[in-house]
Formats: structure tokens, sequence, C-alpha cells
């Protein structure tokens, strides 16, 4: 008689089991009909997704080269009005936009860059859409985000019940098998069924990324594989969420409508909740609060600080001992005089606007935060959370931008008030610059952040995303170790 | 027998401890949303008070400040009070509001997107901006937690758990047999379960999207309300008939209570989340929105065709050698110049918002959820056709404000007090009640037919022999 490896028979075994699970799901016409929409619906939201993304990065693109011509072939005028009459810039879109468009039709996308301000971006698209176009958003994420769990529910929530009902939850103990063993099947026979699915569809994402050609930007791939891993963990926890409902239910039917009633909370009911507690608890000032602070310093200084007049002379002191006319004002061209005045006013200007971004940073910070700490209310809000960054389009994204063109706009103002300070002469205000300096003034080139800083930012949801991972893995496990067969 | 059955049924009901919690669980959800409405709408009321006592402090201030100028108090020359062109552009800038509508705290719809107060000067208005954000930018995203939110999309959901197995069950456990026995028709005893959970629900709804938005002082009086109250409810109550029409349905065709459930939950799906997506989807397609971004770079091209005087204008420095009267009637000559160059563009934003509106009109009749919807948005005045019919009369009265103004300007003619009481102001005036009447009424029958359909449907179905498995 030949001698059986019981190492070989215990794979064997889970073969089978994972092949019976298979077969059971392959069979169920309603399901074969739910998988198959879910399918079409993903090629469906990737196909216009990339298309969109397309269009954005071709229009802000060509966008950007027509403004940064509208600076450069400007006519000859004070370099200090050529400031006045600044530039613009155009936001690109996220690096993974089309799998996931965040909050990108909500936010602005053009800037002006000029003397004196810190605009805000205008121009967000959804206020040019009806409100259908809010009521539901299809993306390739909110597909995999709502829908796919809906198939794993599906799939799974009969998995263990119905093998009670039959009664063949019985047999298989009586022959021996481990529950742990058949959980592993179970669990390895949904998850096969799904990455029959979700498997071709990142396929043909990869295909249209790369035939459609360089949507993705430098870094784009390390972000894809993270949103892939981020995903994957998310359908795995649904499975083992499932899995454990279906062990603990009484019946078939008991174990769906738990599930389905998980699914509403988690998906509807709690990220919108959630949203509104994080607003609560860390109030951030509106755009008009923050415009009327500014306003309120740009005039009087910073609260607690200096005032304007005197402060912006402080500034001035030092610019003249740095350019070394301390002491000789009246040796001084009016140009120069007035390039340094404005110099200082711009230095004073952006001493209030970095106090009162600062502080709104650190709110919206805060606030974002939270709203990733209640993550741990819903693995909904985890998955969005990560998806939306790693996909380059969450607030995060939108204030780095915004930051960057800032810094951008001093640099520019700057050069602008230095030229008119030191090639002014005699002139003041009548003095004219030309192409010369135009063609000086900075390129703005902007790249997202690096997906370290990504990561950085997600770390709560990071955790939360393992920690569910973890907990609906025990759950499950604790479920069918208690499992009763009749 | 259908007394009975609805009696028996009753007592039924009220024993299972499930739909308690259901119900009561739906009952908070509403409260909960009925005062995340009215605590926008309030947001939103203080921010246009607040915004109107401003302009008033302002208004007689500046009035003063004329009169005492005529009495020989000293001028600031560039916050002169009597010169048109600062007033115009600058010091007499009027804040137009969009008004709360009676019912508004329902829902927010586009609202939180769209600027509720616009600034209008004598400056060409090329962008709509305006203030608009109460409340954070993942709310925006989102969408606010409101009644319309909790109606359209949860609703469906609380009919469905109440009566995904009015049939089913009973015949699982073969007490279905025992009841047909009886002399009742199988089309009486499920319309009674049903009719029951229609009414046990409707009563909740009543309650809380009535009563509870009106404790949380969400509005509900004001002209016209008795009116918009009434389409409400009307779209509430077809809403509702329908997913139970839909339920019944169903159960008449359908097989076990969990296969029940499940089609009922893809139904849900595909009419809450798949249709209105697909739909959105093709009306971006047909009538895509023309660019902001391009409206930029035209709007700064045609700025740069009337650059030479620009620079004056645009900057704070003035140009040389120029009387500040003929700088100011150039100005205007400017303003007016780029505003009919740039009108066009603004306008073909418009045009293509009004077409896109229009085709969701039609393509509405795919799916209840967004009729309930749009009918719920028009209802509250939270939509998109309400805020066109805003941004029309705002355009009107710009008109208005420029001409008074530019009169005075090219006449050179300093402002007086008498003037401050002269000027413009803006009253805004609501979009005749049948526009209105008309759309929530087709929606109200493209609800209606459907229900019939599904309810005749479901009869036939009941008419095969149920008993056996």
């Amino acid at each position: 008689m030949a001698e059986v490896n019981p190492r070989r028979s215990r794979h064997s075994m889970l073969g089978t089991l994972i092949q019976k699970e298979l077969r059971e799901i392959s069979r169920n016409g309603s399901l074969r009909i739910v998988g198959v929409a879910v399918f079409g619906l993903l090629l469906v939201t990737l196909g216009l997704g990339l298309r969109e993304a397309r269009a954005v990065r071709a229009e802000r693109y060509a966008a950007q080269k027509v403004a940064d011509g509208h600076f450069r072939t400007q006519d000859d005028k004070n370099p200090h009005v050529a400031a006045h009459y600044g530039t613009y810039v155009f936001k690109p879109a996220g690096a993974l936009s089309f799998v996931n468009p965040g909050v990108d039709a909500f936010v602005g996308v053009s800037l002006k860059l000029e003397a004196h301000k810190r605009n805000r971006l205008e121009g967000a698209r959804a206020r040019d859409g009806t409100a259908l176009a809010r009521f539901s958003r299809l993306s390739v994420a909110s597909v995999l985000e709502l829908l796919v769990p809906i198939l794993v529910v599906a799939m799974g929530f009969a998995a263990w019940t119905a093998e009670r009902e039959r009664g063949t939850l019985r047999q298989l103990k009586s022959l021996g098998v481990e529950p742990r063993s058949l959980l592993v099947g179970k669990l390895l026979g949904l998850l096969l069924a799904l990455a029959a699915l979700l498997i071709p569809a990142f396929a043909l994402c990869v295909v249209g990324v790369s035939v459609f050609g360089g949507a993705l930007e430098v870094g784009g791939w390390g972000r894809l594989f993270a949103l892939v891993l981020v995903y994957g963990s998310y359908v795995v926890l649904w499975a083992n969420l499932t899995l454990w409902a279906s062990a603990r239910a009484k019946s078939s039917r008991g174990a769906l409508v738990t599930l389905l009633g998980i699914w509403v909370s988690v998906s509807l009911i709690v990220p919108r909740v959630a949203t509104d507690i994080a607003m609560v608890l860390s109030r951030v000032p509106s755009e008009a609060v923050l415009s009327a602070r500014v306003k309120a310093s740009l005039n009087e200084g910073v609260p607690g600080g200096t005032a304007r007049e005197a402060r912006v002379n402080e500034f001035s002191e030092k610019l003249l001992l740095q350019y070394g006319f301390k002491g000789a004002e009246t040796l001084m061209d009016a140009s120069l005089l007035n390039g340094l005045e404005l110099q200082a006013e711009a230095l004073f200007e952006n001493e209030v606007l970095d106090h009162h971004y600062a502080e709104l940073g650190a709110a919206l910070d805060r606030q974002e935060r939270l709203e990733q700490v209640l993550g741990v209310l819903s693995p909904v809000i985890v998955a969005r959370s990560l998806s939306m960054a790693l996909a380059g389009t969450d607030a995060a994204h939108h204030r780095q931008f915004s930051d960057r063109a800032e810094i951008h706009r001093r640099a520019l103002v700057d050069l602008l008030n230095r030229e008119f300070a030191e090639k002014g002469g005699t002139r003041g205000f009548d003095y004219k610059a030309g192409k010369e300096l135009w063609e000086k003034a900075p390129k703005f080139a902007y790249s997202p952040p690096a997906l370290q800083w990504v990561l950085g930012r997600q770390f709560p949801s990071l955790v939360l995303l393992v920690c569910w991972l973890v907990v609906s893995a025990l759950l499950a496990y604790r479920a069918v170790a208690r499992l009763e067969v009749a | 027998m259908f007394w009975t059955v609805f009696a028996i049924e009753r007592r039924n009901l009220l024993r299972d401890r499930a739909v308690w919690a259901v119900l009561l669980g739906f009952s908070i959800l509403v409260a909960y949303a009925a005062l995340g409405g009215a605590s926008y709408a309030r947001a939103e009321r203080e921010q246009i008070r607040v915004t109107k006592l401003e302009e008033e402090a302002r208004f007689k201030a500046l009035r003063q400040e004329v009169i005492a100028i005529q009495n020989g108090a000293p001028v600031q020359h560039s916050k002169d009070p009597r010169q048109p062109s600062i007033v115009g552009r600058e010091l007499g800038r009027q804040a137009l509001s969009l008004p709360e509508s009676p019912l508004g705290a329902m829902s927010v719809g586009q609202r939180d997107l769209l600027p509720h107060t616009v600034w209008v000067t004598t400056e060409a208005r090329l962008a709509d901006t305006g203030q608009e954000d109460v409340g954070s930018l993942s709310r925006k995203v989102s969408g606010v937690f409101d009644l319309a939110f909790v109606l359209v999309f949860l609703l469906p959901l609380v009919v469905v758990v109440l009566s995904f197995d009015l049939l089913a069950q009973e015949r699982e456990r073969g007490t279905l047999a025992l009841v047909l026995s009886q002399p009742v028709s199988l089309a009486a005893f499920v319309g009674a379960k049903a009719a029951l959970r229609g009414a046990v629900l409707l009563l909740v709804l009543l309650f809380a999207a009535l009563i509870v938005p009106f404790v949380f002082g969400g509005g509900l009086g004001g002209e016209g309300a008795p009116g918009l109250i009434a389409l409400y409810l009307a779209l509430l109550v077809l809403y509702t008939a329908f997913w139970f029409c839909l339920a019944l349905c169903v159960n008449a065709y359908g097989t076990s209570s969990a296969g029940n459930a499940l089609s009922l939950m893809s139904l849900w799906l595909v009419l809450v989340v798949v249709v209105p997506g697909l739909a959105s989807v093709a009306v971006d397609a047909l009538y895509p929105s023309p660019s902001r971004v391009e409206l930029v770079n035209r709007t700064r091209e045609v700025a740069r065709e009337v650059e030479a005087q620009m620079s004056a204008v645009e900057g704070d420095h003035g140009a040389p050698g120029e009387s500040a009267v003929a700088s100011a009637q150039r100005g205007a000559r400017i303003q007016r110049e780029l505003e009919s160059r740039v009108q066009p563009v603004l306008d073909a934003f418009a045009t293509q918002l009004a077409r896109q509106q229009a085709l969701v009109d039609r393509l509405r009749f795919l799916s209840p959820a967004i009729i309930a919807y749009e009918g719920l948005n028009d209802v509250a005045g939270s939509g998109v056709t309400r805020h066109q019919h805003f941004s029309r009369a705002v355009a009107d009265y710009h008109t208005e404000y420029k001409k008074f103004f530019f009169e005075r300007i090219a006449l050179n003619r300093k402002l007086g007090s008498e003037d401050y009481d002269h000027m413009p102001r803006f009253q805004y005036r609501e979009a005749p009640v049948a526009e209105l009447l008309q759309s929530v009424g087709l929606g109200l029958l493209g609800l209606l037919v459907p229900s019939l359909a599904l309810l005749l449907a479901a009869f036939a179905g009941f008419r095969r022999d149920f008993t056996s498995g």
C-alpha cells in the first residue's frame, strides 16, 4: 500500500475546497450577471477616466503655454505694473485622477499670481454641472469601493449557512475536515473568483495607461502599485467580514440582511456623519472669513504683532542695510526708493499671509487627520482616503499645489521689484522694462509630491487598513471555530 | 378579510423587534438629516444677514460722509464718496443674495457649490465668483447629509427591509398554505401586508420629515410654503409607493427570501447608483461644459488688446499725466468693451448648463431616484434652474447699476446724498410657480406610471400557484 503524504493530502484537500467554491460561484447565474455588470462598469469608468485625464492634461498644458506666452510677450511697462498684470498657473490633474477624481471637480484649477495678493484657485468644474453630476459620481474608485463589496457579499453570504441548511457541514465535520482549513478554502475560493474579475480589469488599466501614453507622471507607477495593494486589502477585508457574518448567522437570509445592513451603514451613512463630526470638532475658517482676516491684518498688521507702518519700516531698514544704503537715503534714486519700498511691502504682506495660511493649514491638517482617524468606524473611509491621496486628488495635494504656486508668486514679484530698484535709476514709476526682463521670469514647474510624502500623511489610514484586515480575519476565524453544524 | 389580515399583521409587525429597530434607526437618521439641513440653512442665512448689515452700514457711512464733505469736511481723494468712478468700482459695491426658499432646509442641492451672494461693481463680471462656502471640502465632495439624501438613498432601503419577504418566509416555513386555506385571496393577503407596512412607514416619515424640521427651525414658513409642502409630500408618498410596488413585484416572482433581498438590493444599486451615474456621463458627453481654463486665457487676450489702457486701470499706481476724470471715463469705456467681448463666452457656460439641465429633465424618467432628487431640489429651491434664474436677475441688475454710474462718470457729475437714496437696489423675484409645478408634476407622473405598472405585474404574478415551493 502506498503511503499517503499527509502534507500533500492537506494541499490537495485545500485545492478541492477551492475548486468546489469556485464551481459554486461560477454556476450561479445571477452571480454571473452581477459579476459581468461590475466588470463592465469597471471598464466603462476606466475608459472614461482615462479619456478625461488625457483631455484635462492636454488642456492645462496648452493653457499654461499660452499664459506663459502672455507674460513673456507683454508690452514694455514698469516692472511693478507687470507684477500687477501678473500671470496664471493651471493645476495639472492628479497623477492617477483617472482612477479616483477625488476633490478635483470641487476645487479651482486656475490661479492668478500677482503683486500684493494671494488669490484663490478659480473655476471649479462642479459648478458648471447639474446636481445630477454629484448625485452619483461613477469612477473606478467608486465601483471598487461600493459595488465590489456588494459583489463579495453576494458571492459569500451563504458560504456557511447554505452548507448548514443543506446538511453538508455535518458531513464535512464527520470526515474530520477542520473548520480552519474550510475557512481558508472558502476565503481563497472567494478571492480567486474576484481575482478572475479584477485582475483582467487591472491589466486593461495598465494597457490603457501605456497605450494612451504618459497619463502617468513620474512616480505614478509606484502610486498605482500602492493603490492596487490598498484595494486588494480592501477586498480581502470584505471577504473576511462576509465569511464572519455568514458563520455567525442562523440562516442565509439573516447573513444577507446583516451584511447589507453593514454595507449601507459603512458606505452611505458613516462617511457622511464622519465628515460632519470632523467639521464640528475641528473648525476651519471659511474662505470669506480667511480673506477678511488677511485684509484686516494687511491694514493693521498681524494680530498681536507690530503695526503695518512700523513693520514695513523695519523691513525697509533691513533692505537698506542689505543694499548698503543705510544712512545714505538722500543719495538714492527714485526707483531705488520705490523698489525697496515695494519689496518691504511685499515682505510684510508675505509675513501676514504666512501667519494666516499657517493657521489655516494647521486647522485643515487637524480636520483631515480627524477624518482619517474616523476610518475606525468604516473601512470605506479608510479606502477612500488612501485612494484619493494615492491618486493625487485629495485636499492635501490641492493645498500643496497652492503653496508651491505661492512660492513661485513671491519669487516672481520679488524679481520684478528688485529689477525696478536696481535698474530704474531716476525715472521712478516712469521706468519701463521690456522683453528681456519678462524672459528672465522663472518658469513654474510643478511636480506632484513623492510617494513617501503621501504615505506619511496617510499614516493613520494605513494603520487602520491593517487593523481592519487583521480584526476582520480574526472575527472570521473565531466565528468559524465556534461554528454550529446544525 | 383584508382588514382581518391587516389587523393580524399589525399585531405581528408591532411585535417584531427588528422592524422597530429599523424604523427607529431610520427616524434618527431623518432627524439628524433635518437638523443638518436646518443648520446649513441657518449658517447660510446668517452669512447673508451679516453681508446685508455690512452693506447697510457702509452706505449709511458713505451718505453721511458726502453730507460732511458738502459742509466743508476734508476729502481723501482716493476714497471720495462723491466720485462715481470710485463709488461704482469699489465703495458702493452691492451684495446680491439669493434668499432661502421656504423649504431650503430640506435639500442643499447645488447650493453649497454655487454662490448665494455675489458682488456687483462697475467692473465687468468675468467669473461667477461670490460667497458660497458653508462647510468643509470633504462635505462638498460627499454632499450634505440632508433630507434629500436620506429620502432618496435610504428610504428605499427601509422599504426593502420591510417588504423583501412578504411571502417567501411564510412559504419557507410552510405557513402560507395554511393561510390560503382561509377565505382570503393571495392578492388581498399580500396587499394587506404591504399596505400596513406602507402606512407605518408613511406615519414615521410624515412625523420625521415634517415635524422634526419644523421643531429644528428649518423654515417651512414664508410665501408659497403650503404649495411647496404639498409637492414635497406628494413626491415622498409616490417615491415610497414606487419602491413598495417594486418590492411586491419581486415578491411575486421571487423564489427565496434571500434571493428577494439580493434582487431588491441589486435593483436599488441599479436605480439609485448606476443609472444616475451613467445618465450623468451621458449628459457630460452630449453637452460638455466649456472650459474655464480657456476662458481665463481668452479673457486675458481680450484685456491685452486694450492693454495700454489696462495697466492704468489694473495697477494701483495710475498713469502719469492724466486727469482723474479722464482716467475714470476711459476705465469705464474699457470695462464696457471688455464685457461686451467676453460676454458671449460667459453666455456659452449658461447655455450649456441649461441644455444639460434640459437633458437631465428628460433622462430623469430612467430612474425614480433621479425624479425624486431633482424634484426635492426644485421644491427646496436648491436646483440649477433657480440659480440660473438668480444669475439672470443679477445680470439685469448689473446693467442697471453700471448705467447709473457710467452716466454720471461720462457727465463728470459728482454724487450727492440724494444719489445715494436713488441708487438702484436689488430685489430678487422668484420665477413663476407654474414652471415649478409643471416640472415637478411631470416628475410625479413619472413616479406614478411605473408604480402602477409594477403593481399590475405583481398581481398578475400572485395569481400563479404560490403554495408549492
